[in-house]
């Protein structure tokens, strides 16, 4: 199958170097301590952080940091045949629990000792790359709940089809059976901290495909920074002296 | 082809677009039936900033828009039209309507999203040169700037239904309330990793939420920079509170321990031995006071108390060692956000024109209740305790007990009127003081409106009003 055509569009129009849109929002969940929406075009997901809080499960309290869980799961209704098996299979344990490492490298949580930090994860709507969009949703959500971080993570994803490194793959080309590199990093420290790939790739090709998603990374920091800025500015001005 | 890469064949590649496609639009028509109809253009709208660039590039466009024809059933592609619903977007973009209906509707043809917006595009491969980066550039941030506005009327933890008028309202009221607290410190919000600047030579005290890097003093939470003299720190918004010696707290019992929950990283405690027990006596903690505790304080009982100190090991010792601290009964409690309740000398409020005490706990916790007579409870808590034999019996309520128990009607009212004038308060994100709470009580009487109406989008829209003017009259005469 053909994913870049002769004139350098992808199937759903973008360039191989291009984007998809990005969209978040901040204090979606009106119960939580901190939560957001985060969307890689039609790739939805929501987060919700709750805590440091009392840890729920005395044996499990560490002395001199937080303990930090977290739940990803995918709503029946997100792909496009509605699930069966919604909870607990294979998948959703090893992508929580990558998640949770990831968290785990940037919350300092040696601030917050005997206390406990829960991030629950959904995907809402299924269109490629729900792992990177998961870990900008939660970085989103942690940063709202005032949690604090060394550093942002955010992630992005990349793949390799018809000879071309395409930035960003959604459910078509994710599917394809190609090679796809989620990659989550620091931007500010410049660290690697989240590196899957599940096929394989020359070395020469890899380093390219692996540059394009930590410059995407890049980008979808800015915007979270961005986002995170308005919000401080916004919830500082109408709170008022 | 490379061999590594060969991509298997495709399962189910007729139809996975397909069902793509139908989740889409079963969805968005949910979303955003009211949205403009340019079905058949959102496909094409996404190319906009590549018709820019030139005639080569344009025609390369219009050719594969041609190929696309072929099989997608897009309604109509001729140049013409396509520039016009370019047209169509950029106006609707420069002023400012928020829907972005031609980033929504996308349901012309099997060509998944037209939701990719051209302005992450990564200056990989064929580098564009500096101007058309610069352009994207700007087309990011016009973007940014339009969805801002959409962020405006959203409210944390309320769906407002806002009609036109009422949404123009609240984003003048909103906007007015930013332009007046703007000026005061308009860049000293920093987000996550965000250096902050310092003069590095006068010696830097570093305080919470900051953390050195390479030596730069970095943020480490979203929130507002603090300078005192040499101590830089930053002031979090929305995060849990963080106690201090002295602060006035309302907590809840939690139900696993004999601990309470105050919306601190760890539940606090409060000893039998720093409180005054029932019977009105200080005492020491005996073994039949533990093993009653259920007689003093049950599970989810509300209790008011003071921080007294930290223990080593960084938890809470809270202290109740006044008439006014101790069970509250008779009330409702709100939860608002911590950063919204100042520190104050006055935490405790009768409100005598409504009957009601309101106590606003530093830790976000608001508490809303009848009025409580503390030295008249003291007599009457005398005699009912010497003889609890009698209280136990369920037949035993005298006359006075239910006396005691009843709160009248006008005074419910009234304690619920103030507690939704909090929520309001909370909603918009308005710091609560007692005055303020106040001002929106005699609003909402003064209007002659319903209490269940408080919580509805006309009376969200004038506290935003209210509030503008207010901060204006202040202001002014400072």
């Amino acid at each position: 199958m053909e994913f870049v055509s002769p004139e350098g569009l992808r199937l759903d129009g973008r360039r191989p170097m291009e984007m998809r849109q990005l969209r978040a929002e901040l204090g979606a969940v009106s119960r939580a301590d901190g939560s957001a929406v985060f969307e890689m075009g039609n790739t939805k997901v929501i987060a919700a952080v709750y805590g440091p809080r009392e840890v729920q499960n005395r044996s499990q309290q560490i002395n001199d940091k937080a303990l930090i869980k977290c739940e990803y799961t995918m709503a029946n209704f997100s792909t496009g045949d509605r699930m069966r098996k919604p909870k607990g299979d294979r998948r959703s344990t090893e992508i929580s629990l990558v998640i949770r490492q990831t968290m785990e490298a940037c919350i300092m949580t040696h601030l917050m000792p005997r206390s406990q930090i829960d991030i629950f994860v959904q995907v809402l709507q299924a269109d490629g790359g729900t792992r990177s969009a998961c870990i900008n949703a939660a970085t989103l959500a942690l940063a709202d709940a005032g949690i604090p971080m060394c550093d942002l993570v955010t992630s992005c994803s990349a793949g390799y089809l018809n000879n071309t490194p395409l930035l960003d793959l959604n459910y078509v080309e994710d599917s394809a059976g190609g090679p796809d590199v989620t990659v989550g990093i620091l931007p500010k420290l410049d660290k690697v901290t989240l590196l899957q790939m599940d096929a394989k790739l020359p070395m020469d090709t890899f380093e390219n495909v692996m540059q394009l998603a930590t410059e995407g990374c890049k980008a979808v920091a800015n915007y979270i920074r961005e986002v995170l800025m308005e919000n401080t500015k916004q919830l500082e001005n109408r709170r008022g002296v | 082809m490379d061999a590594w890469c060969k991509p298997k064949k495709p399962r189910t590649a007729a139809r996975h677009p397909k069902r793509g496609w139908r989740l889409r639009r079963s969805i968005e028509t949910r979303q955003n039936a009211s949205a403009g109809q340019i079905n058949g253009y959102g496909a094409l709208c996404r190319h906009k900033p590549i018709v820019t660039l030139g005639g080569t590039s344009c025609m390369m466009i219009r050719k594969c828009l041609a190929d696309e024809q072929a099989h997608v059933p897009l309604k109509d592609t001729e140049d013409d039209s396509t520039r016009e619903m370019v047209n169509v977007g950029e106006n609707r973009a420069r002023n400012g309507v928020t829907d972005y209906p031609e980033s929504r509707n996308e349901e012309s043809g099997f060509l998944p999203p037209a939701r990719y917006a051209p302005t992450h595009r990564l200056a990989w491969g064929d580098a564009p040169d500096a101007a058309r980066l610069h352009e994207i550039d700007l087309k990011l941030k016009m973007r940014i700037k339009v969805e801002d506005s959409n962020i405006d009327t959203k409210m944390r933890g309320m769906n407002l239904s806002l009609n036109h008028t009422q949404k123009i309202r609240l984003q003048r009221a909103l906007e007015s309330l930013e332009s007046i607290s703007s000026g005061a410190n308009s860049n000293a919000s920093v987000a996550v990793a965000d250096s902050i600047p310092v003069n590095q030579e006068d010696g830097v005290l570093k305080g919470h939420g900051t953390t050195e890097l390479e030596g730069e003093v970095v943020a480490t939470v979203c929130g507002i920079i603090e300078r005192v003299n040499k101590l830089v720190y930053v002031r979090t918004l929305r995060a849990r509170y963080k106690p201090e010696v002295g602060d006035i707290i309302v907590g809840r019992v939690a139900t696993k321990r004999w601990r309470l929950e105050i919306n601190f990283s760890q539940d606090a405690v409060l000893m039998l031995s720093s409180m005054n027990l029932p019977d009105g006596i200080q005492r020491r903690r005996t073994a039949v006071d533990e093993l009653n505790m259920r007689s003093i304080f049950e599970e989810n009982d509300v209790i008011c108390a003071e921080v007294r100190d930290f223990m080593r090991d960084g938890s809470l010792q809270l202290q109740a060692r006044s008439q006014k601290y101790g069970k509250l009964e008779r009330g409702q409690m709100l939860t608002v956000s911590p950063y919204l309740v100042k520190r104050r000398k006055q935490h405790f409020h009768y409100l005598e024109k409504f009957g009601t005490d309101l106590i606003l706990g530093c830790n976000g916790f608001i508490w809303v209740g009848e009025h409580v007579e503390i030295k008249d409870k003291m007599i009457e808590d005398e005699p009912t305790k010497t003889d609890p034999e009698n209280n136990k019996s369920p037949m035993s309520t005298t006359l006075e007990e239910q006396e005691q128990t009843y709160t009248p009607l006008e005074t419910r009212q009234n304690i619920c009127r103030i507690a939704n004038a909090i929520r309001v308060l909370s909603t918009l994100g308005f710091s609560i003081t007692i005055d303020v709470i106040l001002e929106i009580v005699d609003l909402c009487t003064e209007k002659g409106l319903d209490i269940h109406q408080m919580l509805g989008a006309e009376f969200c829209v004038l506290v935003a009003e209210k509030e503008a003017k207010r901060r204006t009259a202040t202001r002014r005469n400072r």
